[in-house]
């Protein structure tokens, strides 16, 4: 098999497991909390996309980023606000059953609401296949993927580590007592955290749904794309993209020696290696504890 | 006259050890009668369902063992379920075994694989070691798909099982449970139990206790992985099939459920729990969803919405639930006895 195609290949996997982990990792820095509800998340994006635009042109794209973004968004900070505001100081156990739980309400009523058919998301891009240098056969979507995916996480990044809000978010997860007495309005920017974790989410559904298609099968993509935080390390937004690509390129080199079915352990065999050689990730931070 | 709350009728519960052994007398022969007329009485398609229940009450009764008196967290129930039914079907392919000792080597299956996954994991704390199960959920299920590629099985292996009618299940599958339970009660009761729920309150302290927090939480482990296991096989023998698909993380998830609805560190929890999460979206699918099409997502959503009420609002479960009533039931009881002889 061509390499450079195997690389390529990996890099566009890499880059739409990068954007998941994103939500995974603004969460868990914040709140300490492993959210497993960002796949349904990531369907209910998929879904409302395909239920508001089926015109193919940059207007109609732009309707349905926006619709899904916006449910998403709300969705993420009312689920934060009314459900996992009142679990402070309770076990993460606790609180990452809570998701648990969600995913499976949310993939259910989804599933009632919107039916379980197949649905393909209208994008203004031709699926003709594109020749790239080196040997690489690829199409428009599947570059375009790589590309908003890539440019996305860079800027969650950017967000987190530039702007205002990012540095609050980041006095939060350090310590939310002093960022309290601070005068930062701890409850709201966790609300918003979990907002951009959902507004993510649905993007990473939009996108998922645009080179392959929406249905239910989307919620284990995105549980398959949480080594990747794992890899990383799950503080470490810059992590979960080095750690998206090297998932990918796991991912990649397993499916082309064992078959397709591979895919999904590969990546969590992986996590429980990087699990006991070190817990915290290759960019996470490592753990002080007081007793 | 004083009223008491029900926090306090719970706290002074232990005073009264005589009064209490009455009331658990009387609603252990309650729950006999009970337990010898389902078999008498219900009809077949709800025996089944019973005896799934049983089931699942003895896989979480192991759950719980190690989340709710241990308190390490582990979503790889379905994993060692799993590694405990393919355990047993790869015995019976080499030896032609009785059942009982197929199932006891489901358990030691399942034994080895949580000593496996257990040494590594004790550098792991908290949800750490949580997420180490995750992972074992899902190359566990590969292997599993794996062997019946490689053996040509698709539609999954059959564990040699004699032919037990329903009832005769429900009979082996009631005294497995009660032995079981009363089987942690005695290690739960001991110099080892106590060092596990040591643990679980903090696990610094247990260890400037002098508590060998390694060595029990390996116990925990092999112990737990040892009940699983055995649950996995017999689980293969009474279904009729071994298949990769059905040891999902859906199912480890739906085994968390159970123990949270029944009452995470209370020894009846896992049984409350089967209760509701079996039963539950059976009598709602036959009263009133009867050819509803999407009957199972509403089941589903159900105990979805449970487990996260219970976490959110009653964290010790449907089993804290029923201490409470009782307690203050029989402190009202006893309030009005008094008043009744001082009038």
């Amino acid at each position: 098999m061509n390499i450079a195609q195997l690389l390529y290949d990996a890099l566009v996997v890499g880059c739409f497991y990068a954007l998941v982990s994103m939500g995974f990792v603004l969460v868990f820095r914040v709140s300490g909390v492993f959210n497993f509800a960002q796949p349904a998340f990531m369907l209910l994006g998929g879904l409302i996309y395909t239920s508001v635009n089926h015109s193919p042109t940059i207007g109609g794209v732009a309707l349905g980023v926006a619709a899904a973004v916006a449910v998403c968004t709300v969705a993420s900070a009312v689920f934060y606000r009314v459900v996992m505001a009142s679990m402070v100081g309770r076990p993460h156990f606790a609180q990452m059953v809570l998701t648990f739980g969600l995913t499976i309400v949310m993939v259910d009523v989804e599933q009632m609401a919107f039916g379980s058919a197949t649905r393909n998301v209208a994008i203004p891009l031709a699926r003709d296949a594109v020749r790239l240098p080196f040997g690489i056969g690829t199409n428009m979507v599947d570059l375009a993927s790589m590309l908003v995916s890539l440019l996305l996480s860079v800027a969650v990044i950017w967000l987190v580590s530039s702007s205002r809000l990012g540095s609050r978010i980041r006095a939060i997860a350090e310590n939310p007592r002093l960022a309290s007495y601070a005068g930062l309005r701890v409850q709201l920017i966790l609300a918003a955290t979990w907002a951009l974790a959902g507004a993510i989410a649905a993007l990473a559904g939009i996108v998922y749904g645009a080179r392959i298609a929406v249905d239910s099968g989307m919620v284990g993509i995105g549980l398959a794309a949480f080594p990747a935080a794992m890899l990383g390390g799950m503080e470490s937004p810059v992590g979960a993209v080095a750690g998206g690509v090297l998932l990918g390129l796991l991912q990649g080199v397993a499916v082309s020696m064992f078959g397709g079915s591979i895919a999904e352990s590969v990546g969590f065999a992986a996590m429980l290696v990087i699990l006991l050689v070190r817990p915290y990730g290759l960019f996470g931070l490592r753990p002080v504890e007081r007793v | 006259m004083r009223l008491l709350t029900a926090e306090n009728a719970l706290r002074r519960a232990g005073g009264f050890a005589t009064h209490r052994h009455g009331g658990i007398i009387v609603v252990a022969f309650v729950l006999a009668a009970v337990a010898v007329l389902i078999p008498l009485t219900a009809p077949p398609y709800w025996l089944f369902l019973v005896n799934i229940t049983l089931l699942t009450a003895i896989s979480a009764t192991g759950l719980n063992f190690i989340m709710g008196y241990a308190g390490l967290v582990s979503i790889g129930n379905a994993a060692f379920m799993g590694i405990g039914a393919y355990g047993a079907v790869l015995v019976a392919q080499r030896l032609s075994l009785p059942l009982p000792v197929l199932i006891l080597a489901g358990g030691g299956a399942g034994t080895l694989a949580s000593l496996i996954i257990g040494i590594p994991s004790l550098r792991l704390r908290g949800l750490y070691l949580a997420m180490g199960t995750l992972a074992l959920q899902f190359i566990a299920q590969f292997a599993f798909r794996r062997l019946q590629e490689v053996q040509g099985r698709p539609a999954g292996f059959q564990i040699p099982t004699p032919d037990l009618s329903l009832a005769q299940w429900y009979a082996v599958l009631v005294v497995l449970l009660l032995v079981l339970l009363v089987g942690l009660r005695n290690i739960l009761d001991s110099r080892v139990g106590r060092g596990m729920m040591a643990l679980r309150e903090s696990e610094p302290g247990a260890e400037g206790c002098g508590i060998d927090t390694r060595g029990y939480k390996l116990a925990a482990f092999t112990v737990s992985g040892f009940i699983i296991g055995c649950a996995g096989a017999l689980s293969g023998a009474l279904q009729g099939s071994v298949n990769w698909e059905s040891y999902s993380l859906d199912l480890a998830f739906q085994y968390i459920a159970v123990i949270v609805i029944g009452g995470l560190g209370y020894l009846g929890g896992g049984l409350i729990g089967a209760g509701v999460v079996v039963l539950l979206p059976a009598v709602i699918t036959h009263f009133a969803l009867t050819g509803y099409s999407n009957s199972f997502l509403v089941n589903d959503a159900i105990y979805g919405v449970l487990v996260m009420l219970f976490i959110l609002l009653r964290p010790d479960g449907i089993s804290g639930l029923l201490l409470l009533g009782y307690e203050t039931l029989r402190q009202r009881l006893r309030i009005l006895l008094r008043r009744v002889s001082n009038a």
